[in-house]
């Protein structure tokens, strides 16, 4: 009985404390998209538009995302049976955008962002016991104009 | 080129399941699996174990006795009483081979038969016993196991178990997995407690003390540990009880002192 506490309550615990992140988390993406929706980024080379252009800057964005218990015991499972594992989408989804999101932050007065590229890394990948967590850095060149 | 400003699809990338669905169909199926090998494995080897031969047995034994890591410190004058009694009852037992005792200093108390001929008694199991005819009945269980192949069979478990810590490699459910995998079923214990009171018999020609033991545990709460690997103490005495009535066994000696209070 012990035994069966020892091993739901850190799955709960995830569970509740993951979803209630995840979901606050969601809500602020998608209210600085909103907000950020009109600066244009992409990844060409070349702007949209090669005039005015008074200069140019790196912007970096830069964000780490824990897994939490459950999602991990989820793809644990997933791991014998195979197919996509769902647990982990939503925290890349969150990972990538946030980064994207604060790059766009750092490339204030901007008015264009491009050739956007994103790195992806994780941290504690091979250390026994941890819990994983995912990294995702977002670069890009800011086009500033008169 | 112009630019069209977008909100991303927020269902393009994630998929959107419901977890606790997904989380609830993998644990039905991870322990469907799992109860499925472990009934093959366990009716597979205890169907070889049953029909091996002695010889068989003694080389796996001593295949074991060569790792096996016990403390095992001969000058100590407790672990020679106590070889000194599993040493008796082996002439009584008849096992193949020789029974090395050993104490682990676990404060629970517990007794175990190990691969390899090795009986591991822990210092809270011989805190508890009160004289010499009791630790005769626990050391003559746990040699039961021995005489019935039980630590043989549950190599079986022991592989499922390994075979399940290599998917979840989590420390703690490893940890939880091998102390549940030193546990032998109720019918193993029962017949091991018979033995127990085969070898008193045989040696002092008395059943006294074989039920008191496990009598105390059941009143104490100290004991949950031990009730963990050993199921269901109260009917384990109550077998106990039967078997020495329905047999006419002798019970009505003194009981012997023990030679070294273990303290």
């Amino acid at each position: 009985m012990v035994d069966i506490i020892f091993i739901l309550t850190p799955i709960l615990l995830g569970y509740i404390f993951g979803s209630i992140a995840e979901k606050n988390h969601y809500k602020s993406i998608q209210e600085r998209e909103k907000k950020f929706m009109r600066l244009p980024t992409i990844s060409l080379k070349t702007p949209l538009n090669p005039d005015n252009i008074t200069r140019s800057r790196l912007v970096v964005g830069n964000v780490v995302i824990s897994v939490d218990y459950f999602k991990r015991v989820l793809a644990g499972l997933k791991n014998i049976f195979g197919g996509n594992v769902t647990s982990y989408e939503t925290l890349v989804d969150r990972a990538r955008r946030e980064a994207i999101l604060r790059l766009k932050e750092d490339a204030k007065g901007a008015s264009e962002i491009i050739n956007l590229k994103l790195e992806t890394s994780s941290i504690n990948k091979s250390a026994k016991g941890t819990i994983g967590s995912i990294e995702i850095f977002a670069y890009g060149t800011a086009i500033y104009r008169k | 080129m112009a630019y069209i400003p977008k909100l991303p699809d927020d269902t393009v990338n994630v998929t959107n399941s419901n977890f606790i669905e997904e989380m609830l169909k993998l644990v039905v199926g991870v322990s469907l699996l799992i109860s499925v090998a472990f009934l093959v494995v366990t009716l597979s080897t205890s169907l070889i174990v049953e029909n091996m031969s002695l010889k068989t047995e003694q080389k796996l034994q001593a295949l074991f006795s060569s790792s096996l890591e016990i403390d095992t410190n001969s000058s100590n004058k407790e672990v020679l009483y106590l070889q000194s009694i599993v040493d008796n009852l082996n002439s009584c037992a008849k096992l193949p081979y020789d029974i090395t005792v050993s104490i682990s200093n676990h404060k629970e108390p517990n007794a175990f038969a190990m691969m390899g001929g090795a009986i591991v008694i822990t210092k809270g199991m011989l805190k508890e016993i009160q004289n010499e005819n009791e630790l005769t009945f626990v050391l003559g269980h746990e040699m039961g196991h021995f005489k019935h192949r039980d630590h043989l069979k549950g190599l079986g478990n022991g592989i499922i178990f390994a075979m399940i810590s290599l998917f979840v490699p989590n420390s703690f459910v490893e940890n939880i997995l091998s102390l549940n995998a030193l546990s032998y079923s109720q019918s193993q214990e029962s017949s091991a407690d018979i033995f127990g009171i085969e070898m008193m018999l045989c040696r002092y020609q008395d059943t006294l003390g074989s039920a008191s033991l496990f009598e105390r545990m059941s009143k104490n709460d100290k004991w949950s540990d031990f009730l963990a690997t050993h199921p269901d103490f109260y009917t384990r005495v109550l077998e106990i009880k039967k078997y020495i009535k329905s047999n006419n066994l002798p019970a009505t000696k003194e009981s012997r002192e023990l030679r070294y209070s273990f303290e």
